[in-house]
């Protein structure tokens, strides 16, 4: 997971919960946002004002599964196409949350061990009541020790390097 | 970092090491989306409330001031440097507020309450937020205690009370500035505590202004919060907000304190070019709807509170700076009706050398003689409908030459009241000097004083009484009463030192009008 908080507006949640009510797979839709991401071509000529929306919707048919041809044509009937990874990104959020599943952001200065990364996934599941969790592991050198849980806006610091700003803080308050 | 004891030191750091392996501490944390003349769209904080105070990642605050269904909206308090889109910004978890106490005496803050004197750090134990509601009706006890100015024009006829909320309106360059100064200087030894919340004014005017307390040792009692011309909106938005809460501090001690807003017309200016940049809706004049309540939310703090409250008050000096006089455009006509009264300053007073420059028709004060001084009372009462009379017959005197009598003392007797109310710039009058001088104007005892020798007559007429008649000086200073006994002492003692300048008035009143001589003579 980037380090990059993916910031999803109003349009592209929209379309994600039309997307869920119609059914449409989720991991479709992230595998087609995968594609786009991966190739500047393809990304390039659905966003084209100068190619025509037929040329485009043939393209689709050809590049994209049957599933998902259909939504990425009204995409790019509504010159949204460059939401495509966001939509992905809300879909996939949209899915986590209808499940229960929390996404957590796990930063570490030293690599907690398989049995701690086990009790720290089940004391989360228990504290906020959530069928898993998913933790997105990553290292952070600057944490010096401890480690920082971020679960959705909330950020549960226990690292050195947080005692220390809060401690610097407390000196150079008014 | 500077004023950090050892002693702070060492209990901080036992702190954070007992607590080192427990403690895990919690933010709730959102991204910058958008930013730009100082309102920042904040994606995340799902739980921030309206008015709260963020922090961001460089340190500088903000406050929210609209709630979207994925974002917020805040208004930074200070410089967007080092901000960008992606930049985090976390929850305070508390009102918009400012550290109060006793400690802020004698300090200049900013509108956020840190110190911009150089003076170090302010050791504040309270916070209280800028936004609170107003006493309620049961909390309040009527004004009766008068707030004196020093400044006869007003101290006699449009008398402020401790409660009172009276506005001072007037154009540019009038001399209001200079009642709200002269009324915090007058304040000296009198157990009121005074806050000046300079808003949208040059930096420079500010450090004169505290100079000037200085000089006259009005700091040892006073606060100011600027928030100057380079402070962005919010900031000069909530800098007479924060003013109240400090003051709000004092009173709920039971303490007197006096709040002068210097001033409004630019606070409401700050207000809209924030609420236009947070896209609201623009009304008259392009002033969000809410600009009434802008103001009166902020007026309706200042108030009297009951014994059983604390027995304080925040008695409030607002001032408004018209165009070109019209007291009827939008933002004064709002403060006009909100406040108990208004002292209204002319240009055309001013420059003919009429200063304080108070249109006394205009003028009024709802309180009125409930906030008023006995002795005051006693001295002053006819004093408007006489201007009254002298402004009536004013235009006859290009014809001076061809007036009766009567008509002309009526003029010379106003003449000589326009004099006396001249006053020069932090220059307060004590009780007993106002009283000491109405009361001759009120026998026209200054009648065989020239014009041009008024103002120094008066100076030295009030030096004599406070040498012959310090008993009753001190007496009505004290007491603020004048009994029919003192009065007539006072105005034998005047009468005396008027004739020992100009001799006997009775006498050269005889030579003056020898007209029934005359006409006696004649007969013979």
């Amino acid at each position: 997971m980037s380090n990059k908080t993916t910031i999803i507006d109003g349009v592209s949640k929209r379309y994600a919960v039309a997307l869920a009510e119609l059914k449409i797979d989720p991991a479709a839709v992230m595998e087609a946002a995968a594609l786009a991401e991966k190739s500047a071509e393809l990304t390039e000529s659905m966003t084209n004002p100068s190619i025509s929306l037929s040329e485009k919707y043939r393209a689709i048919d050809r590049i994209f599964s049957e599933d998902i041809s259909a939504f990425i044509k009204v995409l790019c009937k509504n010159d949204d196409f460059h939401r495509l990874s966001e939509i992905a990104e809300a879909c996939r959020r949209n899915e986590l949350k209808t499940k229960n599943i929390a996404e957590v952001r796990f930063e570490y200065a030293v690599r907690p061990s398989d049995e701690q990364l086990k009790k720290i996934k089940s004391a989360l599941i228990k504290k906020f009541d959530l069928s898993d969790v998913v933790l997105n592991l990553n290292e952070n050198e600057n944490l010096i020790g401890g480690y920082r849980m971020t679960i959705g806006d909330k950020v549960y610091d226990k690292s050195a390097a947080g005692a220390y700003e809060r401690m610097r803080a407390a000196f150079t308050r008014r | 970092m500077s004023g950090i004891k050892t002693s702070d030191v060492i209990s901080i750091l036992k702190e954070e090491i007992q607590n080192f392996d427990t403690k895990t501490h919690v933010d709730e944390i959102g991204s910058i989306i958008t930013l730009g003349d100082g309102i920042v769209s904040v994606y995340g904080l799902s739980e921030a409330v309206y008015g709260e105070m963020v922090i961001f990642e460089t340190g500088v605050k903000g406050m929210v001031q609209s709630l979207e269904a994925d974002s917020v909206s805040c208004v930074l308090l200070g410089s967007d440097y080092g901000l960008h889109e992606g930049s985090k910004v976390k929850r305070s978890g508390r009102r918009a507020g400012v550290p109060v106490g006793d400690n802020l005496i004698g300090r200049v803050v900013d509108a956020t309450g840190a110190p911009i004197d150089g003076k170090g750090e302010i050791k504040t134990t309270e916070f209280y937020p800028v936004e609170s509601p107003a006493p309620g009706v049961i909390e309040r006890k009527s004004v009766s205690v008068p707030l004196e100015t020093g400044i006869m024009a007003i101290d006699s006829m449009f008398p402020i009370g401790r409660g009172q909320r009276e506005l001072i309106i007037g154009d540019r360059q009038t001399g209001k500035t200079a009642i709200a100064v002269d009324t915090i200087v007058n304040q000296k030894g009198k157990d009121v505590i005074c806050i000046y919340v300079a808003i949208g004014q040059k930096a420079s005017t500010v450090a004169k202004l505290v100079n000037d307390l200085e000089k006259h040792g009005a700091m040892d009692y006073s606060v100011v919060v600027s928030a100057s011309a380079s402070d962005p909106a919010p900031l000069q938005y909530i800098a007479p907000y924060a003013g109240t809460a400090m003051a709000e501090y004092f009173m709920h001690q039971g303490k007197d304190v006096l709040i002068v807003y210097d001033d409004l017309s630019k606070h409401a200016v700050a207000y809209r070019a924030m609420s236009l940049l947070l896209e609201r809706p623009p009304g008259r004049e392009a002033y969000p709807g809410d600009v009434f309540y802008l103001h009166s939310r902020l007026l309706e703090r200042s108030s009297r509170l009951d014994d059983e409250h604390g027995g304080g008050s925040i008695t409030a000096l607002p001032i408004i700076e018209t165009l070109a006089g019209d007291i009827s455009a939008y933002i004064p006509t709002n403060v006009i009706s909100i406040t108990d009264g208004q002292i209204f300053l002319e240009s055309e007073l001013f420059f003919a050398g009429q200063r304080p420059a108070v249109n006394v028709g205009l003028s009024v004060s709802r309180v009125g003689g409930a906030a008023q001084t006995k002795a005051m009372k006693k001295v002053a009462g006819s004093l408007r409908i006489d201007l009254a009379q002298y402004r009536e017959m004013e235009v006859f005197t290009q014809f001076s030459s061809d007036l009766d009598p009567a008509t002309k003392e009526l003029l010379d007797h106003g003449d000589r009241i326009m004099e006396l109310l001249k006053q020069p710039l932090l220059n307060p009058l004590p009780l007993h000097a106002q009283v000491s001088l109405l009361c001759a104007a009120k026998h026209k005892l200054f009648m065989p004083v020239p014009l041009s020798d008024m103002k120094e007559f008066k100076n030295d007429l009030v030096s004599y009484l406070e040498r012959s008649a310090p008993e009753l000086m001190k007496s009505i200073d004290e007491e603020k009463i004048l009994s029919d006994e003192s009065e007539n002492a006072l105005v034998e003692d005047i009468k005396e030192f008027v004739s020992s300048r100009y001799g006997n008035a009775e006498n050269e009143e005889e030579e003056s009008n020898p007209t029934e001589e005359k006409a006696e003579n004649q007969e013979k």
